[in-house]
């Protein structure tokens, strides 16, 4: 049983015809070709694959598509302006606190949310808000430091 | 993959209309549990509906009522752990919805879920418990209330027929003597900090004054097939000050009534051994001088 599903994925409108208990992650990676939505544990545990709804972080690997029609999503690929880097993804790169680089994708969408509440997080708001997000490589001091660096960098810009 | 029938009524009433015969109705609300139960075979998908609840907004948001706090069966634990009432009234339930699950989890998980899926380890139930909240139950005939533990048949079941859905659940507020406040807080034991299923857990809520004990109630989590109220604890420490002899009368009376099992997430013994300390643990952070 298959329906038409229509969101706003990066800004621009996009139609699906797919079952809507299919997860949101399969249906950006396999009929939409975002796969820089990354498919890790898919049950929920590990946040490589977050992407932003509405404004909040959620797992696509255990959200029904169904319930994406009229929401607006974004995925890191949408947070690059006319071809340049977000500042978050700047630093990121900058203070190292990328190796592999899969979970980069869901952390920085997690510190954008952050960062768009509040430009002056406490250490302990940072820990929280990047904490469903794993990652096996920089031990996370690294991201840490570049979160901090990207909350200065941002709030002195403004 | 195969996937289960699936519906998105937009109202209550829609919702009765649309339910098809002979499926099990599974209620998709935040999906953190359904999910992993379909990928996981749990489910037999071809004789199942999910009945998408999302879309049914008069489930969703906490209401002040006068003599009780209603919260809407989609209420996430996002919502629950901002939640200014909630503060006020059933810290102990905020203090669970903080360490429910990741950020990510909390937004999408919602409360109706948490008793749905009927776990000993969900994080609200403990709180829902000692606050003796009542579970607002809904067929295409009318509704009930029902205490919470009675919405559970054991580990994993409820007592809810088929195509039965909670609405809200109910929490009546508590009244407070001049001069006293209002404290509670959760404590769970999971395998790692944060973000982690309960080995154990309790909850603990009163009225207080520094030591001095107007009101009480605990629940344990995980420790038992079902949540468990140590009401005796009421009977200790009501009326009296805090003192570390009251606290081992209490710990005995929990001793005697958890009956926790082995399962794969840990044994019978280590959650005898840490639900005394967890529960003296949360009573100290909020009866203090
Ligand atoms: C990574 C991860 C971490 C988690 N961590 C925790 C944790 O720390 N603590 C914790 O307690 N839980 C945890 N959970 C479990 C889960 O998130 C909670 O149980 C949550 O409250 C379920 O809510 P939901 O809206 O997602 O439910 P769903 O998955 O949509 O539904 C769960 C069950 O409840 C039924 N149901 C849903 N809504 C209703 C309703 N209104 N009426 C009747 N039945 C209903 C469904 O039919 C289903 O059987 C975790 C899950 C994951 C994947
Ligand atoms: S892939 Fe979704 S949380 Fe791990
Ligand atoms: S950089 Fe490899 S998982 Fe985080």
């Amino acid at each position: 049983m298959e329906k038409n599903i229509k969101f706003i994925l990066n800004g621009k409108e996009v139609e699906v015809t797919v079952h809507p208990v299919k997860t949101l992650l399969k249906v950006l990676r396999e009929d939409l070709g975002h796969t820089e939505v990354k498919a890790g544990c898919e049950q929920g545990e590990c946040g490589s694959c977050t992407v932003i709804i509405d404004g909040k972080i959620v797992n696509s690997c255990i959200f029904p598509v169904g319930q994406a029609e009229g929401s607006s999503i974004i995925t890191i690929a949408g947070l690059c302006k006319e071809g340049e880097l977000h500042p978050i993804q700047k630093i990121f790169i900058e203070e190292g606190a990328v190796q592999c680089g899969f979970c980069t994708p869901g952390i920085i969408l997690a510190v954008k949310v952050l960062l768009d509440r509040t430009l002056s997080p406490g250490d302990e708001e940072i820990r929280e808000a990047v904490s469903g997000n794993l990652c096996r490589c920089t031990g996370y001091s690294k991201i840490f430091s570049a979160i901090k660096k990207a909350a200065v960098y941002m709030r002195t810009k403004k | 993959m195969i996937y289960p029938e699936y519906i998105q009524p937009v109202s209550l009433t829609d919702l009765w209309g649309k339910f098809p015969q002979d499926k099990k109705i599974y209620f998709l609300a935040g999906g953190t549990d359904l999910f992993n139960y379909l990928r996981d075979g749990l489910i037999d998908a071809s004789s199942s509906c999910f009945v998408d609840i999302s879309l049914l907004k008069q489930l969703d948001g906490i209401t002040e009522e006068s003599e009780n706090i209603r919260i809407g069966a989609l209420t996430t634990f996002s919502t629950i752990s901002e939640s200014g009432l909630l503060k006020k009234y059933c810290p102990d339930l905020v203090a669970a919805a903080k360490v429910l699950g990741t950020p990510q989890i909390a937004n999408r998980a919602t409360i109706g879920g948490n008793i749905g899926n009927a776990s000993p380890a969900g994080d609200a139930l403990p709180s829902l418990a000692a606050h003796f909240a009542k579970a607002e139950v809904a067929n295409s005939k009318g509704s009930r209330l029902l205490n919470i533990s009675d919405v559970f048949a054991g580990p994993k079941k409820t007592t809810l027929a088929n195509g039965e859905i909670i609405t809200a659940v109910v929490i009546p507020k508590i009244k407070v003597k001049a001069g006293f406040t209002v404290v509670g807080t959760f404590k769970k034991i999971g395998g790692r900090k944060s973000h982690i299923i309960a080995k154990a857990s309790v909850a603990v809520f009163a009225v207080v004054k520094n030591k001095s004990v107007d009101y009480i109630s605990v629940a344990l989590g995980a420790v038992g097939p079902k949540i468990i109220e140590v009401r005796n604890i009421s009977k200790i420490l009501s009326g009296k000050k805090v003192s570390p002899e009251l606290t081992e009368k209490c710990k005995d009376e929990i001793r005697k009534i958890a009956s926790p099992i082995d399962d794969f997430r840990s044994t019978a013994e280590y959650r005898q051994e840490v639900i005394c300390p967890l529960f003296e643990q949360a009573l100290n952070e909020i009866v203090k001088d």
